[in-house]
């Protein structure tokens, strides 16, 4: 029995796998990786604000027969007033979009925006121009949640121009 | 007997092998961890001590082209401060007179290179803007940049 474990010992061979050149590559790699990594993934929000129309401008609108309609978010301090803008769309029909929203408490109804606007993109599926015109006070995060909504909802695309302005 | 048995020893010593095998599962995990982290076009941009830049579900990413820095303590152009920036108001700013602001000359002044150079492509502003500051100090650095010749602009936002 003993001459046998002896045996073995002698003929066991070293089956440790050499890691030696695969810790090389790591510490090749890891510099590497370290210098290209984001660790703050910055991404933005296009926006403008409103630029005198050309009357060239305005005439090619008119002369496409698909209607585009620009719905305006009004922020206000304690409620959210919607409606439409138009020159392609008569005054009745634009009356229909006005809405007014009480906020729930501090928070505003930007699920029930949400479903506004994607009725107005329904309706008018050409529309592809928000305004949104926040109150003095309104914070740059909740304009930016508005933004989020308006833009697109359940990957939806909604009205991904956004114009920042002031009351008119 | 105690020395032989001392000799023995010594002879039958093994180089001990270094343990790498821990050593090689926290490499690779910092590994995953950096190739998720992995930015094909990292951008070094400088954001201001305390500045917090709200969350968003934008895709878009964002071009460096002339940053415009507004935190709750300063107004910065690139790394040029402009303007001291108190409780929400900015110094030195007439709300209905932008156009006398030192904002408006210092962006005038980009414009005119930009012009200069016939180069539109970096004519964009981005916006690095505190999600704490209330609209009316945005809308003046908004307004005076749509004045100075750049109405469209991006907002730098955190990715959700």
């Amino acid at each position: 029995m003993k001459r046998f474990t002896r045996n073995k010992k002698v003929n066991e061979t070293d089956t440790d796998i050499d890691m030696v050149p695969i810790m090389n590559m790591f510490l090749v790699l890891i510099p590497f990786l370290l210098s290209s990594a984001s660790f703050f993934d910055i991404n933005a929000i296009h926006t403008s604000v409103p630029v005198r129309q050309t009357q060239a401008n305005s005439d090619d609108g008119l002369s496409n027969k698909i209607k585009k309609i620009i719905p305006v978010i009004e922020m206000k301090a304690n409620k959210i007033e919607l409606y439409a803008l138009s020159d392609q769309v008569d005054a009745k029909n634009l009356m229909k979009w006005d809405v007014s929203l009480n906020k729930n408490g501090n928070i505003f109804p930007l699920a029930d925006i949400q479903i506004y606007l994607q009725d107005m993109k329904k309706q008018y599926p050409e529309s592809d121009t928000i305004l949104i015109i926040p109150d003095d006070n309104i914070l740059y995060e909740t304009i930016i949640q508005t933004m989020d909504i308006s833009r697109n909802s359940n990957q939806h695309q909604l009205f991904p121009n956004v114009v920042l302005s002031d009351k008119i | 007997m105690a020395l032989g048995q001392r000799r023995y020893q010594r002879k039958s010593f093994v180089i001990p092998k270094l343990q790498i095998t821990s050593m090689m599962d926290m490499f690779t995990i910092i590994l995953i961890f950096l190739l998720f982290s992995f930015s094909d076009n990292p951008e070094k941009l400088h954001i201001e001590k305390g500045m917090m830049l709200p969350e968003s579900t934008s895709q878009i990413d964002c071009n460096k082209n002339i940053t415009v820095s507004l935190s709750s303590h300063s107004l910065k152009v690139g790394n040029q401060q402009i303007a001291v920036v108190n409780q929400g108001v900015i110094s030195g700013f007439d709300r209905h007179h932008p156009e006398k602001s030192k904002l408006y000359k210092h962006l005038m002044s980009i414009r005119h290179n930009l012009d200069s150079r016939k180069d539109q492509e970096n004519s964009a502003i981005i916006i690095f803007c505190d999600q704490r500051l209330p609209y009316k100090t945005i809308h003046q650095v908004v307004k005076t940049s749509g004045m100075a010749g750049f109405p469209n602009f991006q907002f730098a936002v955190l990715k959700k």
